[in-house]
C-alpha cells in the first residue's frame, strides 16, 4: 500500500449483531479495516461469514451496532436514515449478485432510479442514463426490459445504475455470481476499468479467481478478519 | 436540493402498480367505490326531497297561513269536522289586519260522472277569495263567485287534468256533471298548477263551500281556513293573531294547528336532513370499510415488494420517498373508487328517484339532484380515506432496514 493514499473508509471495532427469531447473531465481531481511494478491494469468505453484512455497514445499508465508521473523515455510524440515504445516494454505486433490477422498468428507467432520488430534472436524468449505458455497451438496448437481457447484459445495466450518479466507490456483491464465465470475466473487465478511471472498488466474493483482480483483499470468517493480504 | 421525489414519478410507479395489478386494485376499491355511490345516492335523493318539498310549499301560495284541525294538518286531506266553522274563519277575517284575504275550504272525496266515465273526484268546497290565497289560476271561464256561494249554486270549476279526463274531446265550459246524485255545470277550467300539501290541483274539482257543505250535511262546518298575509314578514304575526283569536273563541280549548309555510319548511328541512344524516352515516361507515380494504390491500403490496423497498432505499430512496410512494398510491386508488363511485350514484341516484316516481300519486315527481358539492364532498372524503388509511402501510414500508429488506426471501 503506497503511503501517499488517502484514506476514504475508516471502520474501527465494528460491531454488527442481528435478531433472527430468537437467535442473536454475531455478525461482525470487532472489524478494523482501511480503505484507501481508487482501490479495488476484494472481501472473501465462506458463505455466512458476515462478509455482505461488512459490505451493507461500508455502504451504510445499515449501521453498525458498535464502533466507528469514518467516511471521508465524517463520523457516519450515527448518522439518521434520511442523511444514509442521501449518502447511499451520493457516494455508493451497488451491484448485486441478482442484478436487482425492476422488471416493470426498461434499461433507460432502471438506470435513473438513483437519479430520481438524487431529485435530478429528467431531461438531465436521462442524459445521465444514456451516457452511462453507452459506457456498457448497451445504447441498443435502452428500451429492453429486463427480462429480454441476458445475465450479463442484466448486469451490465447495474454496473450502469451504479455509476449514474457519479459515486465515488462502487459496491458490488458477488457480481458474477450468477453469469457464466464470459460475462463474468467481462463484468470484471468493467470493474477494473472504473477502478482505473478513479473510482474505488469494493467487491465482495467468496471465489479466489475473481478476487485475484483485486490489489487488496480480506478474508472474512465468522465476522472477524482472518487474513489480510497485499497483492 | 428538494425534500422529496418527484411527485409526477411517484405517481408514476403507483399507476403503474395499480395496473399490474388490475384484480387485486379493483377489489380493494369496491368498498370506496360504494361507500361513495351510497353517498352520492343519499344526497341527491336527499336534495331531490328539499327541492320536491320546495316546490310543493311554493305552490302553496305565497305568504300563506293555515288553520287546520289539530292532527289535520301538514299533507294530510281527510275533513276533521266540529272543529274549524265558517264563523271562525268570519271571525279570523274580521280580526286580523295584515291579511289580504281569508277564504275556508269544505272537502270531500265525491264521485264524479259523466256519460260512461266516473272517477271518486277529490272536491273542495270554498269560496271566491281562494283563487287568489291560493294563486289560483283560471284558464276558461270563471272562478267561485259570492252569489254563487250565497245561492249554493251547482256549478263547479275543474282541474286542468280532470277536464281533459272528462271532456277529452269537447269544451267543458256550460256542460254539466254529476256530483254524486247532483248535476253541476262546469263555469271554469283552472291552469294547471301541480302538487301542494297532498292535494293535486290538477285533479280537483271545486264547487261553492255552501254547495258542497249542505250536499254533506256539514252546513257551516269548514276542513281548513286559509290567510294570505300581505307580506311575508307579517305571516308570523298572522299566525300569532290567528292563534289568539281562536284560543278565546274556543275559551282555551285548543284542538287547532296555525301554520305557516316557513314552520312547514323547517320541519320538512328537519325530516330532510334526518333521512340524509341517517343514510349519510351508513354510508360514511361504507367509505370507512372501503379505507380498511384499501389499506389491507397496501400491507399485502408492502409485504410482496419488500425486496423491491429495499433496492431503492439503497439506490437513495430516504423513508420520505418511500412512505410518499404508498402514501399516493393509496390516494390513487381511493380516489379511483370515489370516481366510480360518484358515477354510479349519479346512476343510482337516478334509478332510485325512477322506482320512487312509482309510488308516487300520478302526476307526482321526484328527481335526483347531484349538486357539485355533494361530488366535491364526496371525492375529498375518499381522498381523505386514502390518505388515513395508505399511512400505517407506507409507514411500514418506510421504516423497512434497506438491509434486511434486499436480503428479505
Amino acid at each position: 500500500m503506497s503511503t501517499s493514499a488517502t484514506t476514504l473508509i475508516r471502520l474501527e471495532s465494528i460491531h454488527k449483531f442481528f435478531q433472527t427469531g430468537l437467535t442473536n447473531v454475531h455478525a461482525l465481531d470487532g472489524i478494523d479495516l482501511t480503505i484507501n481511494e481508487n482501490e479495488f478491494f476484494a472481501i472473501l469468505g465462506p458463505s455466512g461469514s458476515g462478509k455482505s453484512t461488512l459490505l451493507h455497514v461500508i455502504g451504510c445499508l445499515t449501521s453498525p451496532s458498535k464502533g466507528t465508521y469514518l467516511l471521508n473523515g465524517s463520523d457516519v455510524s450515527g448518522l439518521g436514515q434520511w442523511n444514509l440515504a442521501q449518502v447511499r445516494n451520493h457516494t455508493f454505486g451497488f451491484v448485486f449478485q441478482s442484478f436487482s433490477l425492476l422488471s416493470s422498468l426498461n434499461v433507460l428507467d432502471n438506470v435513473c432510479v438513483p437519479l430520481i432520488y438524487g431529485r435530478i430534472h429528467r431531461k438531465e436524468r436521462h442524459r445521465l442514463a444514456r451516457d452511462v449505458i453507452g459506457q456498457v455497451g448497451l445504447s441498443h438496448r435502452e428500451h429492453h426490459f429486463p427480462g429480454q437481457l441476458s445475465g450479463g447484459e442484466q448486469q451490465r445495466v447495474a454496473i450502469a445504475r451504479a455509476l449514474v450518479s457519479n459515486p465515488s466507490v462502487i459496491l458490488a456483491d458477488e457480481p458474477t455470481g450468477n453469469l457464466d464465465s464470459a460475462s463474468g470475466d467481462e463484468i470484471m473487465r468493467i470493474l477494473k476499468t472504473l477502478q482505473k478511471q478513479g473510482r474505488t472498488v469494493i467487491i465482495v466474493t467468496h471465489d479466489e479467481h475473481i478476487a485475484q483482480n483485486a490489489q487488496r483483499e480480506i478474508h472474512i470468517v465468522d465476522g472477524q478478519i482472518s487474513v489480510k493480504g497485499q497483492k | 436540493m428538494k425534500a422529496i421525489m418527484p411527485i409526477s414519478y411517484a405517481f408514476g410507479v403507483a399507476a403503474y402498480m395499480i395496473r399490474a395489478n388490475k384484480l387485486r386494485s379493483f377489489l380493494s376499491i369496491l368498498g370506496m367505490v360504494f361507500g361513495v355511490a351510497t353517498l352520492i345516492t343519499t344526497l341527491s335523493i336527499g336534495e331531490g326531497t328539499r327541492q320536491q318539498i320546495l316546490r310543493t310549499i311554493e305552490a302553496m301560495g305565497s305568504n300563506l297561513v293555515i288553520v287546520s284541525p289539530k292532527g289535520g294538518g301538514g299533507t294530510t286531506s281527510s275533513p276533521v269536522f266540529d272543529l274549524l266553522s265558517t264563523s271562525d274563519s268570519e271571525s279570523l277575517k274580521n280580526a286580523i289586519t295584515d291579511i289580504e284575504s281569508v277564504a275556508g275550504i269544505f272537502n270531500s272525496a265525491i264521485s264524479m260522472t259523466r256519460g260512461v266515465t266516473e272517477k271518486a273526484v277529490y272536491t273542495e268546497g270554498t269560496e271566491p277569495s281562494y283563487a287568489l290565497v291560493r294563486d289560483l289560476v283560471i284558464e276558461k271561464g270563471r272562478f267561485i263567485t259570492i252569489p254563487d256561494v250565497e245561492d249554493a249554486s251547482r256549478i263547479c270549476i275543474l282541474g286542468s287534468k280532470t277536464a281533459k279526463e272528462f271532456f277529452p274531446n269537447e269544451e267543458p265550459i256550460g256542460k254539466t256533471v254529476s256530483l254524486g246524485e247532483t248535476s253541476f255545470m262546469v263555469v271554469g277550467i283552472l291552469t294547471e298548477k301541480g302538487r301542494a300539501l297532498g292535494i293535486d290541483f290538477d285533479r280537483t274539482v271545486f264547487v261553492p263551500i255552501s254547495t258542497l257543505q249542505e250536499l254533506t250535511n256539514r252546513k257551516g262546518q269548514v276542513s281548513r281556513i286559509f290567510l294570505k298575509a300581505v307580506s311575508s314578514e307579517k305571516t308570523g304575526n298572522v299566525v300569532e293573531a290567528a292563534r289568539n283569536i281562536l284560543k278565546v273563541l274556543r275559551k282555551g280549548r285548543g284542538g287547532f294547528d296555525v301554520w305557516d309555510q316557513e314552520a312547514l319548511l323547517r320541519e320538512k328541512n328537519r325530516m330532510t336532513l334526518v333521512f340524509k344524516a341517517a343514510l349519510g352515516s351508513i354510508a360514511m361507515i361504507s367509505l370507512l370499510i372501503g379505507g380498511i380494504g384499501i389499506m389491507n390491500v397496501l400491507l399485502i403490496s408492502v409485504t410482496e415488494r419488500v425486496r423491491e423497498i429495499g433496492l431503492r432505499k439503497a439506490l437513495g430512496a430516504s423513508p420520505g420517498d418511500i412512505l410518499m410512494q404508498f402514501v399516493l398510491e393509496s390516494v390513487l386508488l381511493s380516489s379511483l373508487g370515489g370516481i366510480s363511485g360518484v358515477f354510479l350514484g349519479m346512476f343510482l341516484g337516478n334509478f332510485t328517484a325512477n322506482i320512487l316516481i312509482k309510488f308516487l300519486p300520478e302526476g307526482g315527481q321526484w328527481v335526483s339532484i347531484i349538486s357539485l358539492n355533494s361530488i366535491v364532498v364526496s371525492l375529498a372524503f375518499s381522498i381523505l380515506v386514502g390518505l388515513l388509511f395508505g399511512i400505517y402501510p407506507a409507514f411500514k414500508a418506510a421504516r423497512l432496514d434497506p438491509c434486511e429488506a434486499l436480503t428479505y426471501q
